[in-house]
Formats: structure tokens, sequence, C-alpha cells
């Protein structure tokens, strides 16, 4: 039922959909390991980053421009969140913060229901990107080739930031202890903020990256945002390759169980996760303690 | 003395309101109110896992929607027709079942145990849509529920005779609640809530302590889940859906978090609320969610909490006296 030349093809989708969840999940796990917070409106910054985006695409024509818009409208819903919202509840410890997010998500979500409407849209691959190339006996669209090298470019620079840098270093100085971070003279809060503001980023740039192969619709959000989180919780936190490589494993199994068992799809990640979580409690490449 | 007497004097009156003002007023307040106590049951066990649990769950929902079900598909394919076998069987499966999540849910921590939750309530909702559709309808849900015979004389087909009925059981329901919360086990409950390492360092096996607390609060939303098909005659994947579990946090939240009467004036709150905006605008979840926002950032301790601050508010030159 599967050919190899159709198992290759599945595999890159598999790549893709991974990479586009590693946009999410890297800025989810590093705020939920700088601030113990749960952001369940992120996956709301990802679908108004496609809704933006597209009607940036609309208006100008240009895909770039629209990339920056959807990526910027992203970036200024997290500086929006952390700033007027959360940076009132960091001292709940429990959980109003993550219910807060959830409020945040519902509240985008109807937003952008009354602002782009609730029909399914699609983005157009951009000409110089519609293209095909052959990859072992069949035609494979370019454009998530592409996806997948920005995706290994991205996780090579967020890396290399993150372990060569001062201001990486100075993140996983507030990811390791606060107070410590802050006795040193670290503005933590305006560490807070950048971070959330780049994870936020991140994800409004996936979001209209993603658009040509996941559409734009509302529900996405919610549907991205749960992938993400089952990928914060299977990789566990503290490790940005143990993220990639979870990303890219349950991207993989989501294509494969769509293709395989289209009925109970839906039932894959979370089955594996159930399985993770059972074995090991913090996670794949979690370095535990930090929950 | 005077704190006792107006104790009771609040539960007369509002027995008294509850059982003969209510069925005066019109026809939909009886209805609206029939479901706001249906869903303050399914609230006050969210607030029992939360608020005295302290297990933040988005798989509550998977209780009320799986005991909706068993009832409806129990009833519509003439399996059982007896309601207290029919109950008794659903309460059952539901204790089993959250056993068997529980044992694995409550190992793990905070948002681990969200997840987890999540995870089982989505498998769930997945079993309701595709693989026995024959029997569960996907996505359209099962008709044709009936009301139940109790076997007594007064029959429940009769709007009022059921809100009886729901009235008797939500007393029992939230009756027990209270001498939960009030027993020991209770106590040593808020106990592993606030501090869960003392709690193992006294002695206390803190494992066993959430897991029947879960299980008690799955319970007690099968309940719940029970009367709401009785109710609507029809139940949906929906009911299954962790939306519908986050609702209840949030109605928990509004009410007021680990207070009695919070999970009940946060349905009446959510409800009424919902029954009045739906007639304006389809944005129900934008306005919901902006009345949490709300409530977390001005407004903590919810309605009940609000209500509190207003009496101390009120009785403050009365203060000096006790």
């Amino acid at each position: 039922m599967l050919n190899v030349a159709m198992a290759i093809s599945q595999l890159l989708n598999g790549l893709a959909f991974g990479m586009l969840l590693f946009l999410l999940a890297a800025g989810l796990s590093l705020m939920f390991g700088l601030m113990g917070i749960v952001n369940l409106a992120h996956g709301s910054y990802f679908m108004v980053g496609a809704f933006s985006g597209l009607t940036a695409l609309e208006a100008t024509g240009s895909f770039l421009l629209a990339i920056l818009v959807g990526s910027l409208s992203g970036t200024f819903l997290g500086f929006l969140t952390e700033r007027f919202f959360l940076r009132r509840v960091y001292s709940l410890r429990h959980h109003e913060p993550i219910l807060l997010t959830f409020a945040l998500s519902l509240v985008l979500s109807d937003l952008s229901l009354f602002l782009w409407s609730g029909t399914p849209r699609w983005v157009q691959v951009p000409e110089y990107l519609s293209f095909t190339l052959n990859i072992a006996g069949n035609f494979y669209p370019a454009y998530r080739l592409a996806i997948i090298l920005g995706g290994i470019i991205i996780f090579v620079a967020i890396y290399l930031f993150q372990e060569k840098t001062l201001w990486g270093a100075i993140v996983r100085a507030g990811v390791d202890d606060k107070e410590m971070a802050t006795g040193l003279g670290i503005n933590i809060p305006l560490v807070f903020t950048i971070v959330f503001c780049f994870g936020a980023f991140l994800a409004g740039f996936g979001g209209f990256v993603g658009s040509p192969i996941l559409g734009v619709f509302v529900g996405l959000d919610i549907e991205i945002i749960m992938l993400a989180l089952a990928v914060v919780i299977v990789g566990g936190i503290g490790s940005l390759p143990g993220c990639l490589v979870t990303c890219l494993f349950l991207g993989i199994a989501d294509t494969f169980g769509k293709v395989l068992w289209p009925a109970y799809s839906s039932l894959t990640i979370y089955a594996i996760l159930v399985m993770v979580l059972l074995v090991r409690p913090t996670g794949l490449f979690g370095k535990g303690g930090t929950n | 003395m005077s704190d006792l007497r107006s104790k009771i004097l609040f539960y007369l009156g509002l027995a008294v309101f509850m059982v003969l003002c209510i069925p005066l007023l019109p026809r939909y307040v009886l209805t609206l109110t029939t479901s706001i106590l249906i869903y303050s049951i399914y609230v006050s066990s969210v607030n029992l896992l939360t608020g005295y649990g302290g297990l933040i769950s988005l798989g509550q929902g998977m209780f009320w929607g799986t005991s909706a079900y068993l009832v409806a598909v129990l009833t519509t394919l003439n399996i059982l027709k007896n309601f207290y076998l029919t109950t008794l069987l659903t309460l059952l499966s539901i204790i089993v079942l959250s056993a068997c999540f529980g044992a694995l849910a409550v190992r793990v921590k905070r948002l681990y145990f969200m997840i987890l939750t999540f995870a089982f309530g989505h498998i769930m909702w997945c079993i309701a849509m595709y693989p026995i559709q024959s029997i569960t309808h996907g996505f359209d849900g099962i008709r044709g529920i009936v009301r139940p015979d109790l076997g007594l004389p007064w029959s429940l087909e009769n709007d009022l005779t059921f809100y009886y009925f729901v009235l008797i059981v939500g007393g029992i329901c939230f009756y027990l609640i209270y001498r939960i919360i009030k027993s020991p086990y209770g106590l040593a409950m808020i106990g592993v809530r606030d501090n869960e390492h003392r709690m193992l360092a006294l002695g206390y096996n803190t494992f066993l302590y959430k897991l029947i607390c879960y299980v008690l609060s799955a319970v007690i939303a099968g309940i719940g889940g029970i009367l709401f098909a009785y109710f609507n005659l029809y139940v949906n994947p929906s009911e299954l859906h962790w939306l519908w579990s986050g609702d209840a946090l949030m109605m928990t939240f509004i009410g007021g978090i680990g207070t009695f009467w919070g999970p009940v004036l946060g349905a009446l709150v959510y409800t009424g609320l919902r029954y009045w905006v739906s007639a304006y605008t389809m944005y129900w979840f934008g306005i919901e969610g902006i009345i949490f926002i709300l409530v977390v950032l001005f407004f903590r301790g919810g309605v009940v909490g609000f209500l509190d601050q207003l009496k101390r508010r009120l009785t403050d030159g009365g203060a000096a006296h006790r």
C-alpha cells in the first residue's frame, strides 16, 4: 500500500510539518523553561500571523512582505500578551497564567472569526518556488523543501545564538536561576519580554510560511497548539536539539498516521504522548525537575 | 450563634425559592434553571479536583460526555430499560475508567497532568467520532433518548417533575461534596494541594489521595452527564470535547475557585450570560474569554470573592462588636 517513492514523499511531508511545529515549539519550550508559563495563546499567534500575512499578500502581492507582516503581527500580539496580561500574574504560581492564555486564545480566535470570517483559505506559493523537484522518481514541491531547509537554518541560528552569544548566555542564566541572574544585574523582566516576543515572532512566521500547506482557518490555532504542547511534553524541557528531534519525529508520525490509518490519525500523536509520559515522565530529552 | 441562625435562614430561604418560586416563573426560567443545576454539578466536580485537589484537568468533559453517551447508547438501543440499572452501570464504568486514567495521570505534575488528561479526553472524543460510528453516529450524535421511568407515580416527561428530580439529585451531590471537603480525607487532600512534599513526609500516601480525588470528581461529573443526557435528550461529541472541559474551568474561576458556592455561581453567571448574549452575537467564546481575563486580573476570587469583599465592606461598622 505504500511504495518507496510515496514513502519518501510522505517522509518529506512529515519533515516539513515537523519544521513548522518546531517554529512553534521552540518558542513555547523556551518560554516554559524561562517563565514556567505555558502559553496556550501561542497557536493564536500562528493563526493570526497566517491571516494577516494573507491580507498583506492580497494587498501587495509580495510574498516576502507578507512573511514580514505575519511575523510582526505575531510579535506584536506576543508583546501585548506578555506586557499587559502575563506580567500581572507571574506571582500566581498555579493555574491562573495557563487559563489566562487560554482565555486570550478564545478572544483572539473570535476576533479572527470577526475579521477574516470562518471560510478556510489557502495561500498560493510564490512563483519562484512553485516548481517541483524530482526526488527518487517522484515530483516533490520545492516549497516544502524550502521549509525544511529554512527550518534547519533557523534551528542552527537559534542554537548558535543560545550557546555562543552573550544574550544567549543571559537567557540560559535566566532559565537556570532567575534570582541569581537578577543578582548579577540582569534585567530579567526585559529578558522575559524579549524572549516572549521572539517566540511569538517565530510563531507568526511559521503561521504564514505554513499556510500554503496547512491552510488558514479559524481553529488552526487550537489544532497546532495542541500538537506543539505534545512536542514540548514528549521532548521534555530544556534541550533545543531535543525539541527539534521530537518535532520531526512527531511530524513524521502524524503524516504517516494520516496515510496509514486516516480514521484514527488524530490519535497518533497522543498515543505516543501517553506512552512516553508513562515511561519517562520528564520527556525524552528532559533534564527533569523543571516542572 | 447569630451566624448559625443566619446560615439556617439562608438555606431555608434558598430551599423555598428553589422549590416554590422557580416553578411559578415563566417556563423558560424553569428549563434554564434545570440546565444551570446540571452544569453546576459538573462544575462542582471540577472545583473538587482543581480547587481542593490542586489538579488542573483539561479532560473532565471526558467523564461528563462518556456517561451521557453510555446513557444514550443503553437507552436508545434498548439494552437496558431500567433507570437504576443504567445509572449503576454508567457510574461503575466511570469509576473503572477514571481509576485507570487517574492511576496514570496523577503520577505526573501540573502541566504534564493537564496535557495527559487532555490526551485521554481527546482519545475518548475520537472514539465517539470515528471507530464506533454505527453506534455513536459520529458528529451527528445520538438522538431519541427518553426521560427515565423511576417506577414512581410521577412521570419525568413533565418538565416540572424533571426539575424537582434534578434538584433532589443536585442537592444530594452538593451535600456529598460538602461532606467530602469537611472530612479528614478532604482536609488531607487540601494539604496535598498546598504542600505535597510535606504531606509525603508526614506519611500520607499522596498518590492515593489524588487518585481518590480524581475518581470522586469523575463520578460527580458522571452524575451530571447522566442528568444532562436525560435533560437534553440528545448527546453529541462536543460533550466530550476538551473545550467543554476548559469551559468548566472558566466557570469554576468565574464563580470562585476552591469555594463551595463558587461553581454554582459560576454556572449561573456563565449559563445566564450565554443565554442572554447568544441572542445578540455569535461571538460567545470571545466574550467568555474577556470575562475570564477580567476575573483573573481584577476579581481574583471570582463572584464569591467579590461578594465576600462587598459583605466585609458593608459590615465594616459592625466588625468592632465581634
